[in-house]
């Protein structure tokens, strides 16, 4: 059914209000869209039409979203995208690190929804890496290893601009703190998170301008960090 | 130990046990007693009869057990009704056939007949005696039907003996005849008697002639039928007394008279207790037994003895009161005082003429001279065949002989010698002399009075040996000093008697001290203990270290389970359970050294409080004891002392219970007042706003569309913030809230709370101060940002718009502090904390929260050990504090 040049997306859900509600709004959006209403069923059309993403909804009945996340992972390589509920940030934690690109939590907006999309998309298609990445009031130049917050010229240490350059490389997705840390320090025990905590900190007090008030690296609580995409000040 | 009171008119407590005594019976089962002057003069058969009456009127009857003695009618009669079949015993080799108790009360009948109730059951069976099965099946609420004859009474039994010279070996509490609803009298002429038994309609040929001999005289008969009379018509008499009091009859109400008999370790003494309690009943007067313990130890035998006695007081429906003292005749003086005796019973003294000199006369002489207005009646102690004990060992006097005590009265001598020896270069020997007495004088307060007395012997004749002229003789010469020898020997004597004596009553006095002190230490402790899990853990300690013993509390349930205390000294097995269940059952206590049971490992105590039994207590001395009465009298007030205890927890329970369920019930009543105005109102807004845009004339207009749309997307959030309330709220009063705490970056919570409140607070100019260094506070995350998120949303939404939310982070010793201040009307002055309370709202008919919002923040907070205040500024608007506990990490 999918037209040529509309990518195709998998809705994985079990709520029909909510499998109506993306279908409308993607199909307006000029996405294509097919959807499932159990695990089992998501695993089976993700193999035999190849979605370019697939949103995946942790509570389903029979096989949970976990365990289908899993399966997908086995061979699946683009992007997954986790619709939870509140107050479940373990299991999207979890599911983070099982390989999921990102997540919503229900109820979401669609303006959200679209933009979390666009980021899962613009990480799939191969670009070239840009050299110099601008947020905001922050402008880095990967080549130079130079940060500026407006024409300020910021010094980090290496640490802290080994943290930048993970967000940057990630920017507009959501990192697991055990991601983080393990990438930065090669660390595994989610017990140092409050290294993390005390970079992030020393980070926000260089770049951000009211670091009371953080707009590029954001908290998304229990889960980890994210680095916003601003419209460039400049 | 109580003490039942004296009075001269009918008192409730002694009404209601008359009124007892004719209701009590609802719930227990009825007691017939058909009663006869010997075997043979058909009680059986009258027995039979009533039950096939019964049974024609339609009542369940079954024979539970009946002696036909091979007698053809009686025989005859079993026909046609059901029988239980008896329980086989095996012992030594035989196999008796014993009632079998346990199937009667699984088939539970309405009546039951229960042949030859003063029968003793074979070794093993669970009560020693058939009266004790028949207790436990009226307990269970049958009525039973037996047959006694009339010699098997214990108050009897010497009058029979007397009577007929025989001695009977099976007695029944007179208890029966007390309890028993109605009491039938099968009376036949001595005569005809005689001709059944020439008939042989009553034991075979051989046996007949036996007891015609013996048992079955004309005279004996007689007399019997005459005692069994005399006791009916007593009973008569008493049912006539019952009603009297039931319904205020005083006139005929004489004095009462109040009986003490001494009990010793004797075998006169029983005597002496039947003839107290025969008195008691002709006087209509209460009557109680009492034992002095002294500092003698009692050998086995007389603790048997004394056990013996004891229980027949208790099987005669006495009550023993114990006390300690030496001297026996200040004891029970001072008992019969306290307990307003008018009359005191004592045997004749055996004692020597020694024995009287030193306690300054005879016991009964001295209790004639101090008992003032108590009578004293002095019963000589006929033994009767069937109880003389070995009397060699039951006058051994004094206590134990101490091998170590006469070491020392040899040793001690022979010391002080050599010190004399050593002195008397310098002192003369008359000093000397001194040295060796105050030997003597120091002996009497360690050792036992013998010991110090043949010290004291040894002491003169080494004196006169050693140091008086002429030396190494026993020969004396100078006049003076025979008369110091003499003299010598007579103080040295006394004094150290004395000596000994006084170390005696100061350790009587010492016990009952510390008995007492335990009782009252029990009392107090109990009492103030503030948990059944408080009451019972003080109870195993006390009353454990006490009595020595390992105790185990089993606290009954509402299940009627009895659940073992954790804290526990005794465990149960299985076999030990079930008798505590039995004690718990029967409210009756059981086991080691009691008639039911007695082969468990521990004695066991139910635990009667004013609402029925609470528990039982297991009693388990630490090393091997025989049973005292002290023992057993102090169990039992502990665990008097214990069901009160129990009792008022539970009672205290159930109050808090009650109190839970009605606070419980308020809640749900406002929170569905509250929380039902709440969700309805943005439904109604969401299903207009929905059914509008279905209309096609409003679809055409953009602008209306939009704004619908948005009214509906305010609506839906209004809802999911009332939601996640109140979900958080079931989480915070499930009270299983898992809290995940790990350091986190305040600066950070509250950036990340301000987004989820960009809507709220447009209107709101934001002042946020947080200072640079702060440090990581160890907190639940997610839990503290929806208190921060909550409080703030709190006062962006109840201020007028433009009015400034300021937001200061501070540090304050051990507390991170983080106020949030809004510039709007304020909380109410008078009570500002109320603001913090469930479903406390401003003005509960406006729409805008389900007054959860804050009760959730403080619940939050309080969950991190914090403290959230509510205050008004003092220049003006509302300030909320919330205080965390700082806790600092070295690993940073």
């Amino acid at each position: 059914m999918s037209e040529p040049g509309k990518p195709l997306i998998l809705v994985i859900d079990d709520e029909p209000q909510i499998r109506r509600l993306l279908r409308m709004t993607l199909l307006a959006h000029d996405y294509d869209i097919i959807d499932a209403s159990t695990g089992e069923e998501g695993l089976l059309l993700a193999a035999s039409r190849s979605p370019e993403l697939i949103i995946l909804d942790m509570n389903l009945p029979g096989m949970q979203g976990i365990e289908v996340l899993k399966k997908l992972r086995e061979w699946y390589t683009r992007p997954v995208m986790i619709l939870s509920v509140v107050n479940d940030e373990e299991s999207i934690v979890e599911a983070l690190d099982h390989g999921a690109d990102d997540y919503l939590t229900k109820p979401f907006s669609v303006p959200e929804l679209l933009a979390r999309l666009r980021v899962c998309f613009r990480h799939t298609t191969p670009e070239e890496v840009e050299p110099i990445f601008k947020s905001g009031a922050l402008t880095v130049d990967l080549s130079l290893r130079t940060v500026f917050v407006g024409d300020r010229q910021i010094h980090l240490t290496s640490t802290e601009y080994n943290l930048l350059k993970l967000f940057i490389r990630h920017a507009g997705k959501v990192l697991t703190h055990h991601f983080i840390l393990h990438e930065v320090w090669g660390l595994g025990s989610i017990q140092d998170v409050q290294y993390l905590r005390v970079y992030i900190g020393h980070l926000r007090q260089k770049l951000e301008l009211d670091p009371n008030r953080p707009q590029l690296i954001i908290t998304e609580p229990g889960v980890g960090y994210r680095m916003q995409l601003l419209e460039s000040k400049l | 130990m109580t003490e039942p009171d004296f009075r001269q008119r009918p008192n409730p407590d002694l009404l209601l046990k008359a009124i007892q005594r004719t209701e009590e019976k609802s719930d227990k089962g009825r007691l017939i007693v058909f009663l006869g002057m010997a075997a043979g003069v058909g009680k059986t058969f009258a027995m039979l009869n009533v039950a096939h009456e019964l049974k024609a009127r339609d009542i369940d009857v079954v024979v539970g057990l009946a002696e036909t003695h091979g007698r053809k009618e009686t025989e005859m009669l079993m026909e046609g009704l059901e029988v239980i079949p008896r329980r086989a015993v095996p012992y030594r080799n035989v196999a008796l056939e014993e009632m079998d108790l346990d199937v009667i009360l699984k088939r539970h009948p309405q009546v039951v007949l229960i042949d030859e109730a003063a029968h003793s059951n074979a070794p093993g069976s669970r009560h020693s005696k058939r009266w004790n099965d028949i207790l436990e099946i009226l307990d269970a609420g049958i009525d039973v039907y037996t047959t006694l004859n009339v010699q098997h009474l214990e108050s009897l039994a010497d009058t029979v003996h007397e009577i007929t010279s025989v001695t009977v070996t099976e007695t029944i509490p007179d208890l029966i005849i007390d309890m028993a609803d109605e009491v039938i009298l099968i009376d036949l002429a001595p005569e005809e008697l005689i001709k059944r038994l020439k008939e042989g309609k009553v034991y075979s040929e051989e046996r007949a002639g036996r007891a015609m001999q013996h048992f079955f005289r004309p005279g004996n008969l007689s007399a019997l039928r005459e005692l069994s009379l005399r006791l009916v018509a007593d009973r008569v008499s008493r049912d006539i007394h019952d009603y009297q009091q039931v319904h205020h009859i005083t006139d005929a109400w004489k004095t009462r008279h109040r009986l003490m008999v001494a009990v010793y370790a004797s075998p006169y003494s029983e005597t002496l207790i039947r003839w107290t309690r025969r008195m008691a009943s002709g006087l209509d007067a209460e009557w109680f037994a009492t034992y002095v313990e002294s500092d003698r130890t009692l050998t086995e035998d007389e603790n048997r003895l004394l056990r013996k006695n004891l229980s027949l007081v208790e099987e005669l429906g006495g009550e023993v009161v114990t006390t300690v003292d030496d001297d026996p005749v200040r004891g029970l003086i001072r008992l019969a005082r306290e307990n307003r005796v008018t009359q005191l019973i004592v045997g004749k003294s055996r004692r020597g003429f020694f024995h009287n000199l030193r306690h300054g006369g005879s016991v009964v002489q001295r209790l004639l001279k101090e008992s003032g207005n108590i009578d004293v009646y002095i019963v000589s102690g006929e033994s009767s065949d069937q109880v003389s004990a070995p009397v060699g060992s039951i006058n051994v006097s004094q206590k134990p002989v101490l091998f170590t005590d006469f070491i020392i009265a040899i040793a001690a001598p022979v010391l002080i010698g050599i010190l004399g020896y050593l002195l008397n270069p310098i002192i003369a020997y008359h000093a000397v002399g001194l040295v060796f007495l105050l030997g003597v004088v120091i002996l009497g307060l360690y050792i036992s009075r013998g010991a110090v007395l043949l010290s004291a012997l040894l002491c003169g004749l080494a004196w006169n040996f050693l140091f008086i002229p002429p030396f190494y003789t026993f020969a004396i010469t100078a006049p003076e000093d025979y008369m110091m020898f003499g003299m010598f020997l007579a103080v040295a004597g006394i004094v150290g008697h004395l000596t000994a004596r006084l170390r005696v009553n100061e350790k009587h006095l010492r016990i009952r001290e510390r008995r007492m002190t335990a009782l009252y230490h029990l009392t107090r402790e109990i009492s103030s203990a503030i948990s059944m899990h408080d009451v019972l853990d003080t109870a195993i300690e006390n009353i454990g270290t006490l009595l020595e013993a390992d105790i185990a509390i089993l606290v009954k349930q509402p299940s009627k389970v009895l659940l073992p205390h954790e804290g526990n000294t005794l465990i149960l097995d299985e076999k030990e359970m079930s008798v505590a269940e039995w004690t718990a059952l029967h409210s009756r206590s059981a086991g080691l050294f009691t008639d039911t049971l007695p082969s468990a490992k521990a004695l066991y105590l139910p635990l009667v409080a004013s609402h029925g039994t609470v528990g039982v207590m297991g009693l388990k001395p630490r090393r091997k004891r025989p049973d005292t009465p002290e023992l057993t009298a102090l169990a039992e007030t502990f665990a008097r002392q214990l069901a009160m205890g129990i009792e008022r927890e539970q009672l205290n329970a159930l109050a808090r219970h009650t109190m839970l369920i009605e606070e419980s019930e308020r809640l749900y009543k406002t929170m569905l007042s509250s929380v039902s105005h709440e969700l309805k109102t943005p439904l109604s807004a969401i299903e207009g706003s929905a059914s509008a845009l279905l209309d096609p004339v409003v679809a055409r207009d953009d602008k209306s569309v939009h704004d619908l749309a948005e009214e509906i997307q305010a609506g839906s959030r209004r809802l999911s913030r009332i939601v996640r309330n109140l979900l958080d709220m079931t989480r915070l009063e499930s009270g299983v809230l898992p809290v995940h705490k790990e350091p986190g970056d305040v600066r950070d919570l509250i950036s990340t709370a301000l987004r989820y409140l960009d809507k709220e607070l447009s209107d709101h100019p934001l002042t946020l101060r947080i200072p640079d260094q702060i440090p990581l506070v160890s907190i639940d995350y997610l839990l503290i940002e929806q208190a921060v998120i909550n409080i703030v949303h709190n006062a962006a939404v109840h201020t007028p718009p433009g009015t400034p939310v300021e937001i200061t982070v501070s540090l304050e010793k051990e507390f991170l502090i983080i106020n949030i201040r809004d510039n709007g009307p304020g909380l109410p002055p008078d009570n500002p904390e109320i603001v913090l309370e469930k479903f406390w709202r401003a003005d509960p008919l406006k729409a805008g929260g389900s007054g959860l919002g804050l009760a959730i923040a403080r619940g939050w907070i309080e969950t991190h050990e914090g403290k959230l205040e509510a205050r008004n500024h003092p220049e003006g608007g509302a300030e909320f504090i919330i205080r965390l506990p700082l806790e600092v990490h070295k690993n940073e």
